[in-house]
């Protein structure tokens, strides 16, 4: 079982956060985002991979657990790993860190279904996608 | 050369992030450096917690840029970076951008980092703690040379005859940081449009640009920060040629406060010329050359 990697490092801006005085729900999600494209680099469907262009990972489902706010100034790392691996989709796990405190700030499930990016329709995982995402499998969701 | 030094960002570039030459714009390398900058401090001891609760903050004197490689959409971005010494105003440091998936280096930064007094709007010196991790850092880092001088004539020091205006408008609320000032992307981006408006005046227009299927990029920035913006605040830009080469031409931007005329920041900046479908820079045309050599400042100097 494969450790979580890095998938994201920024900082928390004044214009991301809200009226509550902390980071707005849709940056986190914007983060998610962000932080994929760093596991598909590692699933070989990275925008510089020869499949990059042909095939991606698309949503289906989000699970988002917020668990401490976050606060313009604060600084972050993401952390991620492939929960599960289908057919034709994958979970994959985050894990938003507060790099200050090493407190979690949020966890998420998110579920995509591969697709051909011509085609527009769900495609099986091929092999050697499948054999990368296998490496990358986390036992079980850290706390 | 990043063995020593220190992961401080990791992103994906978006497409709301690239321009009309279909990369990563100038802003967005800056975002993502101001990022940065903020985790080497942490790394330094430089908390986000006491920064807060103290009111000081770490902020950029001067950002120096080589743009080496453009980033396209879906790109991973990476920057690793280090303290190079110390001066007397704070931090010297340097960063290296990597395209994540290849390794590819894409821009390389050094700074002048100095700490604030958020109330009292003045340098002040390093904590103790962080100077003496940074003194540690700078002697265990392998980075390479200084970034040399972009040689040629410097921006003037105000505005002089030549130079025109770029750009005008007013600091928004959004553009500011945690710190209660403009953060440096927003001038950086304020940067990239005086562009297009400097371009247009050296007879590279938008359309004149799209006919020929040409684009610009940058290769080298030089930002100085000279006073810190609050919302509102009412600022224009007003631009000058500095010198024409063969495949390249450098101008400056100053930013003026429009209430006082005071210059609040400066960029000094080297540009080409690109072939949009080949991404080839060529040799300015002679009659674009002509037009830009009749504009550059007869006396730039700065004393």
């Amino acid at each position: 079982m494969a450790a979580l990697i890095e998938s994201y490092r920024g900082a928390i801006c004044a214009w991301e956060c809200d009226f509550y005085g902390h980071l707005n729900v849709q940056f986190y999600v914007a983060r998610l985002s962000d932080a994929a494209s760093s596991l598909l680099v590692a699933l070989g469907l990275g925008a510089a991979s020869p499949r990059g262009g042909d095939l991606g990972f698309i949503a289906v489902n989000q699970t988002i657990d917020y668990k401490a706010e976050l606060l313009a100034g604060d600084l972050v790392v993401m952390k991620s790993g492939v929960k599960t691996v289908g057919k034709k989709s994958i979970t994959v796990f985050h894990k938003l860190l507060n790099a200050e405190t090493g407190a979690i700030s949020m966890t998420a499930q998110v579920t995509g279904v591969l697709m051909d990016l011509e085609t527009r329709k769900a495609v099986t995982i091929p092999d050697e996608v499948r054999t990368k995402a296998e490496r990358l499998l986390v036992q079980e969701i850290p706390a | 050369m990043t063995g020593s030094m220190i992961a401080t960002q990791r992103s994906t570039v978006n497409s709301w992030e690239c321009d009309r030459m279909g990369h990563l714009n100038v802003q967005f390398y800056l975002a993502r450096w101001s990022d940065a900058i903020a985790h080497l401090g942490l790394k330094l001891g430089f908390q986000p917690s006491q920064a807060r609760a103290r009111r000081i903050a770490l902020l950029a004197a001067e950002d120096r840029i080589q743009f080496k490689r453009e980033l396209r959409e879906g790109a991973i971005t990476t920057i690793h970076a280090c303290v190079r010494g110390i001066s007397d105003r704070g931090l010297i440091v340097h960063g290296e951008m990597r395209e994540g998936e290849t390794g590819i280096s894409s821009a390389a930064f050094d700074s002048i980092i100095t700490c604030c007094d958020l109330d009292d709007d003045c340098e002040i010196p390093l904590p103790d703690e962080v100077r003496a991790r940074a003194e540690a850092m700078a002697g265990a880092c392998d980075l390479p040379p200084p970034m040399p001088p972009q040689g040629g004539p410097e921006a003037p020091a105000g505005v002089v005859a030549g130079m025109y205006e770029t750009g005008r408008g007013a600091v928004n609320s959004w553009e500011i940081d945690w710190h209660g000032a403009m953060a440096p992307r927003f001038f950086m981006a304020r940067c990239s449009d005086a562009a297009a408006h400097l371009m247009s005046g050296a007879g590279l227009d938008p359309h004149l640009m799209r006919d020929r299927n040409w684009g610009s990029a940058a290769l080298d920035y030089r930002l100085t920060y000279l006073r810190r913006l609050r919302a509102g605040d009412a600022v224009v830009i007003k631009s000058g040629l500095l010198e024409i080469r063969e495949k390249v031409w450098r101008f400056c931007h100053l930013m003026l406060d429009s209430a006082t005329g005071e210059v609040v920041a400066r960029a000094e900046i080297v540009a080409l010329l690109f072939d949009l479908a080949t991404r080839k820079s060529f040799p300015f045309p002679d009659d674009i050359r002509a037009k830009v050599e009749s504009q550059i400042l007869a006396d730039p100097g700065r004393t």
